[in-house]
C-alpha cells in the first residue's frame, strides 16, 4: 500500500516526509511497546502507535521501517520531529483513534 | 588455557570474587580430640564417608589431622586401640575463613590432598573444604550466569578470549551517558551508521542494532544510565558488548522470562520495561552471554554471524 494511500484512507497529515509518494509499505504494526515492535523485525512495515517520544523514530530506524503513523492526532514534540527529518522517516498523523485507524488500514487490504 | 590464565580469567570475569573459603565450607564438621582411640577414627570416617578427620583440642582449636593412609599404618601396626594423638599428623596445611577462591584453588593445586580444615584467626575449627565443595561453589556461582547457545564452551572460550581485545582495539566505542530515555538510542544509531559503512548486510545490520538497542535502553533504564557499548566488526562477525556499573540483574533466569521486568509504570509509559529486552536480544543474536548479579555490574556479548538469518 502506497504511503499516499495511507493518508487518504485515515485522513491523516504528514508532519515530515517529503519522500512519501514513493514509499510503499506491505504490513503494518500497531502498538505503544516499542519492545514488542521490535520482536518484530521486518522492514516495509508501517508502525502505528500512541506514543510520540523520540523512541518511537529511534526504534523505526533500527528496524529500517519506512514510516509512523501517530494515532489520536497528538502533538507531535518538535525534537521528535526533527529526529524524524535526520533520520530520514516520515512521519504522519492522524485523528483517529489507534483501533479505528488499525480497522480502517486493515480492512483496505494491508495486513498484519 | 593453563590454570593460570583460567585463574586470570576468573579474576577478570570477577565471577567467583565473592567466594571465599567460609562461604564454601561445609560446616557439619566431624571432629575427634586427642585422646581419642584410632579405632573411633576408624569407625568415624566410615560411618560418614569422610578420608580425613580434624583433631581439636578442647577450645576447638585445629592440632592435628588422621588420614585414611595413617589408619592403614595403625592397622598394619595394630595400633587401633592407641590415641589419635600417636599417629596424626601435626603440621596440617589449613585454609583461613577469609582466604579467596584461588587461594583455594592454588591449595588444592599445590598440595594434591583431598581436603582442608578452615580455621579462624584463633586457629580455631570452623569447617572443612574438600573438592566437592568448591565444585558446588562453582555451580552456585554459575546461576548467575546464562549463556543461550549449545556451543556454549566456543562462546565463553571466545568471551574471556577477546576481553582484552575489546579493551585494546574495538572497532567502534561508544559511552552511554543517559538521564532518563531522552536520548537512548544515540549510540545504537551511531553503531548503525558504522555497521552499514563497513559493509555488512541489512539483515545482519538490523539484528544487531535492534539488540544493541535494547541493551542501551536497559542501562538507561535500570543502571542509571552510566554504561559501554563496544564492537568489534570484522569477518563477517560482529560482535557487541554492552557493559554498566550495575546494580545488576538478581536473578538473570527470571529476566530473560518474556514480560518479566522490574521497570518502573513512568517507563511503562515511554513504551518500554514491558520485560521484553533480553529476550528480544536472545531472539536476535546468534550467541549471547550474559554476566551479572545482585549489585555487581553487568555485561552482556552478544554475537552476531553474517548469513544467519
Amino acid at each position: 500500500m502506497k504511503l499516499t494511500e495511507v493518508l487518504e484512507i485515515t485522513g491523516a497529515m504528514c508532519i515530515v516526509g517529503e519522500q512519501l509518494a514513493s514509499i510503499e509499505v506491505n504490513y503494518a504494526f500497531a502498538s505503544d511497546l516499542m519492545s514488542d515492535v521490535l520482536a518484530m523485525s521486518r522492514p516495509d512495515t508501517l508502525l502505528i502507535t500512541g506514543l510520540t517520544t523520540p523512541q518511537i523514530i529511534r526504534t523505526a530506524q533500527m528496524l529500517d521501517l519506512p514510516a509512523i503513523l501517530v494515532a489520536r492526532g497528538k502533538d507531535v514534540p518538535q525534537d521528535v520531529v526533527d529526529l524524524a527529518r535526520t533520520t530520514g522517516i516520515v512521519l504522519l498523523s492522524t485523528h483517529d483513534i489507534m483501533y479505528v485507524a488499525s480497522g480502517k488500514l486493515y480492512a483496505r487490504g494491508l495486513s498484519g | 588455557m593453563s590454570l593460570e590464565q583460567s585463574v586470570e580469567a576468573l579474576r577478570y570475569l570477577g565471577l567467583f570474587s565473592s567466594l571465599d573459603a567460609s562461604s564454601i565450607m561445609s560446616t557439619a564438621v566431624h571432629a575427634l580430640h586427642p585422646e581419642d582411640r584410632v579405632a573411633a577414627a576408624r569407625l568415624l570416617m566410615r560411618e560418614k564417608s569422610i578420608s580425613g578427620v580434624p583433631i581439636v583440642d578442647a577450645d576447638f582449636r585445629l592440632v592435628g589431622l588422621v588420614s585414611v593412609s595413617k589408619i592403614i599404618e595403625a592397622l598394619a601396626d595394630g595400633r587401633l586401640a592407641d590415641p589419635v594423638d600417636s599417629v596424626m599428623t601435626r603440621d596440617v596445611i589449613s585454609l583461613h575463613a577469609h582466604d579467596s577462591f584461588e587461594t583455594i584453588l592454588s591449595c588444592f593445586q599445590r598440595f594434591k590432598f583431598g581436603r582442608f580444615p578452615v580455621v579462624e584467626d584463633d586457629g580455631r575449627l570452623v569447617g572443612m573444604i574438600t573438592d566437592t565443595d568448591v565444585l558446588s561453589a562453582i555451580i552456585r556461582s554459575f546461576y548467575s550466569v546464562y549463556i543461550h547457545d549449545q556451543r556454549r564452551a566456543v562462546t565463553l572460550g571466545s568471551f574471556s578470549a577477546l576481553s582484552k581485545e575489546f579493551e585494546s582495539s574495538a572497532d567502534f566505542v561508544y559511552d552511554i551517558r543517559c538521564r532518563g530515555l531522552e536520548n537512548a538510542g544515540e549510540g545504537s544509531a551511531q553503531l548503525k551508521a558504522f555497521l552499514q559503512n563497513k559493509g555488512f548486510g541489512e539483515p545482519i545490520v538490523r539484528r544487531a542494532s535492534v539488540c544493541a538497542y535494547e541493551a542501551e535502553i536497559n542501562v538507561c533504564i535500570h543502571a542509571g544510565g552510566h554504561g559501554s557499548l563496544r564492537a568489534i566488526a570484522r569477518n563477517g562477525e560482529i560482535i557487541l558488548r554492552v557493559e554498566d556499573e550495575g546494580p545488576g540483574i538478581e536473578n538473570i533466569d527470571l529476566a530473560m522470562k518474556e514480560g518479566w521486568s522490574t521497570a518502573t509504570d513512568a517507563i511503562r509509559e515511554l513504551g518500554f520495561g514491558a520485560g521484553m529486552g533480553l529476550p528480544n536480544i536472545r531472539r536476535f543474536s546468534d550467541h549471547l552471554v550474559i554476566i551479572s548479579g545482585k549489585d555487581k555490574p553487568t555485561k552482556v556479548e552478544m554475537i552476531f554471524l553474517e548469513g544467519k538469518e
